[in-house]
């Protein structure tokens, strides 16, 4: 049995609405992430998918503390990391790192490459003096596939491929054992998307690296991961490995954003039927009382808007619906 | 083939910039049939974009060049004065883009802005107007039309907010809509709605479409012929099952094999290496030769022909496809 790396039990990460007015008073809360429970076994990938406003990226930040949540418990290999004081916490984040979508926003462009990626050995005071950094860059950068050559050069002078590059390097410097990588891929070209993934495969490999892998573009998810957590609405409603989520999908919105997942096969497209769900993802301000989906589920019933289902199953499948008992079986067609 | 209702033909436009020309769409032809379906795809720098916005005369000439000619009604849309142009646009041509945001006017009524176009090219006024306004919201989907009419834009979603756009560019039942990435933007269960959409008003409509993409499983689901541009040049164009099973041209093989696929289970992908061509430099020879796995002597000496070997499928290589050998 794996052991986990990653343990979230009940995570919560509601923002505060004010009012416009002088007293700004607290009105309500936008319940971005609301009861998320998942586990990252050592050495895998587990893909987050969602669509935008899920909540996926806050859970991913939230993880890594770099957003306070306001209730549930995460455990980094066994520490607790809510509980953490200031200087403990920051011990434990060479341990992680994150990759982000934009390349060219979260690197500074004032700052050369070389000294992108020998920032957090500075911060973190790893690989000594000034020549130890030097041969460390030298090393991460051709790690991921640049010219070591080119640590003087600036983010504008590179693609967007390679920039994310620079981004992978930063994020290997201080040897992380996990990496939450949100939507590493969606602002790179399909011909560079490929590169990229591949090149976090073969870190994992060589590093045996542990990700969280972000992504709104199920395609990707499933090719990279080797489990997945669907999200919605702040909620994962549905964790399975990545074969049994693509052949057997239980939860009424994974079918939905199966069947939506454009396939570049086009007798495939003429011979599918796509399930369409009504209307728009409700507000994370005021959700529906019960199951969070039930205002769009095609098989709502009288117990969806009274209880709210528990992510459950057997065997790694676990779903959050009434429509399963807690052995992840069928009950009601 | 029935009479095509546009005919491109060696459309090129040019860039001119501090350090050069940049020819970034070259020579390109294409002929869209009547309530046909042609899908233009490519990579970001491919020219896709900017070609569409030199048929519609979209484009700031300086710094563009555009040469060719692009003939709808017999008429070269390309010379047609502004004035000629105005009574096309948005009437029988019209075009959405990816971002809705950047296409609606945030201090303006949705309603306002649906009207404009059909009091200016239907010449309908006041009430007749804002009825057709409705119906058209109703048609794209938009529940309670009645009261939304009168909503901004931010008090839509992503989605209801493209359908808004897409309500528009058909507002004045055109005889084409090209869509510029129109479903980009969006989360993929409401891409399949957009799209079911769009694709249900072509048939009730008979518009032709062309549809402008980055993403190949998008392109199976809506197109019927599929162009594949690569910097600014033609490197395939067949009907879309020919295009997906014979992959007669490696850019597109290369493309094809790059994408993950739900399902397939190997856990490498096949990565094209390197990067596009900058435009300001462009290789000598086939535009795709320093990335391609069958590059040979001849494709880095000659550029080679949009050669038609099978009746209606084009491919821009040197070689048939049962020789390309790695």
């Amino acid at each position: 049995m794996p052991e986990p790396l990653v343990s979230v039990e009940g995570l919560k990460v509601h923002f505060p609405v004010r009012s416009s007015g002088i007293l700004r008073r607290h009105v309500a809360d936008v319940k971005a992430v609301d009861g998320v429970d998942l586990t990252v076994y050592r050495g895998e990938t587990l893909g987050l998918v969602g669509e935008s406003g899920c909540g996926k990226s806050t859970t991913g930040l939230a993880i890594l503390r770099l957003i306070e949540a306001t209730a549930g418990r995460i455990e980094f290999d066994g520490i607790d990391v809510r509980s953490l004081s200031k200087r403990d916490l920051r011990r434990l984040r060479r341990r992680m790192a994150m990759i982000f979508q934009d390349p060219m926003a979260s690197l500074d462009p004032r700052m050369s490459i070389g000294d992108i990626v020998a920032e957090p050995l500075v911060v973190h005071g790893l690989a000594g003096d000034r020549a130890g950094r030097r041969r460390r860059v030298g090393e991460l950068l051709e790690l991921v596939g640049l010219n070591p050559d080119h640590r003087n050069r600036y983010p504008h002078e590179f693609s967007g491929g390679q920039r994310q590059r620079v981004g992978i390097a930063r994020a290997l410097a201080t040897e992380p054992d996990f990496i939450v990588c949100d939507e590493p891929i969606a602002a790179l070209d399909v011909s560079i998307q490929a590169q990229v993934m591949n090149l976090l495969q073969d870190l994992q490999d060589e590093l045996g690296l542990t990700y969280l892998f972000i992504a709104h573009d199920l395609a990707a998810v499933q090719h990279f991961s080797d489990r997945i957590a669907v999200m919605y609405l702040g909620r994962i409603v549905e964790t399975a490995s990545r074969e049994e989520l693509y052949a057997s999908p239980k939860h009424p919105y994974t079918q939905a954003l199966l069947s939506a997942v454009p396939i570049p096969d086009p007798e495939v497209e003429r011979n599918r039927r796509r399930i369409l769900l009504e209307g728009d993802v409700p507000s994370p301000i005021d959700p529906p009382s019960g199951c969070n989906f039930r205002t769009r589920c095609p098989y709502a019933f009288e117990r969806c808007p009274v209880e709210d289902p528990a992510l459950e199953g057997a065997e790694g499948h676990l779903v959050a619906c009434h429509l399963y008992d807690e052995l992840g079986v069928r009950v009601r067609g | 083939m029935t009479q095509p209702v546009l005919s491109v033909r060696d459309l090129s436009v040019t860039f001119r910039t501090r350090e050069g020309p940049a020819k970034v769409v070259d020579r390109i032809s294409y002929d869209l049939g009547p309530g046909e379906t042609l899908a233009i795809v490519g990579e970001s720098g491919s020219g896709k974009s900017v070609s569409s916005l030199a048929l519609m005369q979209l484009l700031p000439t300086p710094p563009a060049v555009v040469e060719g000619e692009a003939i709808f009604e017999g008429r070269n849309l390309l010379t047609l004065d502004e004035p000629e142009m105005q009574k096309i646009r948005g009437n029988r041509i019209a075009m959405i883009f990816q971002d809705p945001m950047t296409s609606l006017n945030p201090v303006r009524t949705i309603g306002h802005q649906l009207m404009e176009p059909i009091e200016l090219h239907l010449g309908l006024t006041g009430r007749a107007a804002r009825e057709r306004a409705i119906e058209l919201l109703h048609l794209v989907g938009i529940p309670s039309a009645e009261e939304r009419i009168d909503d901004y834009p931010h008090q839509f979603s992503g989605g209801m907010r493209q359908r808004v756009v897409i309500a528009m560019g058909i507002s004045c039942e055109p005889d084409i809509l090209i869509a510029d990435e129109a479903t980009t933007a969006l989360d993929v269960t409401t891409q399949a709605k957009i799209i079911d959409e769009i694709k249900g008003l072509q048939e009730r409509l008979g518009m032709s479409l062309i549809w402008i993409t980055h993403d190949l499983g998008v392109v199976a689901g809506v197109a019927d012929r599929v162009v594949v541009l690569y910097a600014g040049h033609i490197m395939e164009e067949a009907d879309v099952d020919d295009l997906f099973r014979v992959r007669r041209n490696p850019y597109t093989r290369g493309l094809l094999a790059s994408l993950p696929v739900p399902g397939r289970t190997s856990r490498r992908l096949e990565a094209i290496p390197g990067l596009p061509p900058d435009p300001l430099r462009p290789p000598r020879g086939c535009p795709f030769s320093p990335r391609c796995p069958y590059v040979a002597d001849v494709c880095v000496r000659e550029e080679p022909a949009l050669r038609e070997p099978v009746p209606g499928h084009r491919s821009k290589c040197h070689f048939d496809p049962e020789d390309l050998h790695a």
